[in-house]
């Protein structure tokens, strides 16, 4: 055997799949519990969703999401953090790692790797974006919060903007000016559950956010970049994906989590 | 008076115990390390659990969300909550420069001995220092 077959793990890639929102949520709910467990390999799974939908960062209150009460768009509660996405035109994925320490927190390795992915297979493509961190607006707003840190001693996100989309945070990818991939995380006992959303067109129902299409002209369909980004993703984390489904245990704590929790109303306007 | 950190007992999910006796009765105050909070990076929110709620050693009791993640926090004692912090999510800010005395979380009447898996202070300092 050598070094880099005894380096390596194996992982499990989800074949692309829509659902809906409840229903997409409480899979990547129960393959992150089942990760975390050690009863299933790490998993990826790139995904889009049957209706556009609206999803909250998991503390955001439902009151900001009446905008879009009115319109044809599903509104769920992720379990992870940040801002709110509209789900559209775009490629969402979640990837499930299993952690053995303790340390508390983000996982700024797991934002950095999936993101740099992203980068080189839309360079690929002929598609330019960085990392929030290395752009000259990053560095302004640095100094700013710096200033403002000394002078008032407090520092707070809580006035951020509504939608993800309209957020900065150093890992965020930007494209020509406007951000096309944010992710946030949960920590499970065990592990870690990322998020995140490519976006690839404007959505009418969020039309103040270009996608990469018209940021660039370049068309692509969500499950043609899926695979690629998925190959980088395995050799950058020394993971070789098998192409799976979910176990009878993870469908059955999905249905589970998805009724008592995403398709009800007292989670999703729990705040 | 500030908490004598040293004193303290420690989960390996980095939140601190302090016990003392109320009228009698076994009382612990429950927080998050100064370790775990700088790590942890800007917290933006915090969910505290109901009083009179009853809590099972490892069971979550609340969650934090951080620069972009959102994190549990473990109750590192079986018992019920008694009283809670309610001023600390509107304040987490000041829980980077308090976190043993303004920012304690919960009070937790106990229920049986603390469990042996709690750290004293030295070993906690060395679960730090190798995680990082």
């Amino acid at each position: 055997m050598t070094t880099e077959e005894s380096s390596t793990t194996h992982g499990r890639l989800l074949p692309f799949e829509r659902c809906d929102a409840a229903a997409n949520m409480a899979i990547d709910e129960a393959i992150a519990e089942a990760v975390a467990t050690q009863c299933v390999a790490p998993t990826l799974r790139f995904y889009g969703w049957s209706r556009p939908t609206l999803s909250l960062g998991y503390f955001q209150a439902i009151a900001d999401a009446s905008p879009w009460a009115n319109l044809p768009v599903d509104i769920v509660r992720r379990s992870t953090g940040g801002g709110a996405i509209l789900h559209d035109l775009e490629l969402t994925y979640s990837l499930s790692l299993p952690l053995t320490d303790a340390g508390p927190g983000a996982r700024e390795g797991v934002y950095q790797t999936v993101h740099q992915c992203v980068i080189d297979t839309l360079r690929s493509i002929g598609v330019t974006a960085v990392p929030y961190r290395d752009t000259a607006p990053a560095a302004e707003a640095k100094t700013q919060d710096a200033t403002r840190a000394i002078a008032s001693g407090l520092r707070s996100k809580r006035d951020e903007p509504f939608l993800c989309f309209q957020r900065r945070t150093d890992e965020d990818l930007i494209c020509s000016g406007y951000k096309i991939l944010g992710s946030a995380q949960r920590r499970v006992r065990g592990g870690v559950l990322q998020h995140g959303s490519l976006l690839l067109q404007v959505s009418k129902f969020a039309a103040e956010l270009p996608g990469v299409a018209e940021l660039t002209a370049v068309f692509f369909e969500p499950a043609a970049i899926a695979n690629s980004i998925a190959e980088r993703i395995g050799r950058a984390m020394s993971i070789d994906w098998q192409l799976g489904e979910l176990t009878a245990d993870e469908q059955d704590a999905s249905r589970r989590i998805q009724r008592q929790r995403y398709a009800a109303a007292e989670w999703t306007e729990r705040r | 008076m500030s908490r004598d950190t040293t004193k303290l007992r420690y989960a390996e999910s980095h939140e601190w115990v302090d016990v003392t006796q109320e009228d009698g009765v076994a009382m612990a105050t429950i927080g998050i390390s100064k370790f775990a909070i700088e790590a942890l990076n800007d917290l933006v929110y915090m969910d505290l659990p109901e009083v009179g709620r009853t809590l099972t050693v490892g069971e979550e009791f609340g969650e934090v969300e951080s620069v972009k993640a959102v994190s549990p926090l473990y109750s590192p004692v079986a018992g019920e909550v008694v009283e809670v912090h309610s001023d600390l999510p509107d304040n987490l800010e000041a829980l980077n420069d308090d976190p043993y005395d303004f920012g304690w979380i919960i009070k937790v009447k106990l229920d049986g001995d603390l469990p042996d898996t709690l750290m004293d202070h030295a070993a906690y300092e060395k679960q730090c220092s190798q995680a990082g």
